[in-house]
């Protein structure tokens, strides 16, 4: 969060709208050097920068789904943003014939993925089992 | 298939035994380490040249990547993946994917370099024992 300062100053008069639902560009000598805005909007972009990307947050779930496995089944989808109840993202897993098998929620402001070790093991025993079924090879 | 091109004859399923892999689930990249009569060394972050480098010294090299639409059959499909590494050129790195039915391909090196990244480069070298 940026300091508050009180600033002091006699001799110049400023006169602007308080009714802030646009941003206004302070300028000096023709070069704009400052911006006022609602504190609504300013406090929507501070979370907005601290949240995760899309790509951030399907690292991370990537990263706890499949941790060190290569040659898994399972793929990860284009992440979908949810606002509720906390802002997260959604990020898909499914198998080979577009069949989904689970979301994995990634909290979007802690990166906190949502999938405990017991939830992981599921995931995966659920893949061996589908390529148990139709036969998929396990090519070391 | 990397033991192949030593030419090292191994039977599959007591390799995935060795390996810890699972139908479907994979193997832990790292448990490669298991791997009987040869030598293994495992890095991040080493760079192109130290494969072509290996290459040309008779070494298998082994890359983890995410794949991505730029590398030959993935298209939208992004999962954790190995190839075995056959050239590198200057403009393009030739690879076999076990999941293709067909290979070597091709990919260029940025396209090769971005699904590579995103796995740290990990690669494992494997040499004759």
């Amino acid at each position: 969060m940026s300091n508050v300062r009180e600033l002091k100053e006699t001799g110049i008069p400023y006169s602007v709208t308080t009714e802030l639902d646009q941003p206004i560009i302070l300028e000096r000598d023709g070069e704009a050097v400052a911006v006022l805005m609602s504190v609504t909007e300013y406090q929507a972009l501070v979370t907005r920068r601290e949240q995760l990307t899309a790509s951030e947050a399907r690292r991370a779930a990537d990263k706890a789904v499949f941790g060190e496995l290569v040659g898994c089944a399972l793929a990860s989808g284009e992440p979908i943003w949810s606002p509720e109840p906390d802002p997260h993202w959604r990020i898909p897993y499914r198998l080979p014939n577009g069949s989904l098998l689970r979301i994995v929620g990634v909290d979007a402001g802690s990166g906190e993925v949502w999938l405990t070790e017991t939830e992981r093991e599921l995931l995966l025993q659920q893949v061996e089992n589908w390529a148990t079924e139709h036969a998929v090879s396990a090519a070391p | 298939m990397a033991l192949a091109q030593l030419g090292i004859v191994t039977d599959q399923r007591e390799l995935a035994l060795r390996l810890g892999t699972r139908p479907g689930v994979g193997t832990p990249f790292s448990r490669i380490r298991q791997l009987q009569n040869v030598n293994v060394q495992l890095t991040e972050w080493g760079g192109l040249a130290k494969v072509a480098d290996a290459l040309l010294a008779g070494t298998a090299v082994i890359a983890a990547v995410i794949t991505t639409p730029g590398l030959t059959g993935w298209h939208q499909i992004r999962t954790q993946h190995t190839v075995l590494i056959s050239a590198v050129n200057p403009t393009m790195v030739v690879y076999h994917d076990p999941t293709l039915t067909y290979g070597p391909v091709t990919a260029s090196r940025d396209e090769f370099s971005l699904a590579w990244s995103e796995m740290a480069e990990k690669a494992a070298f494997i040499s004759q024992g």
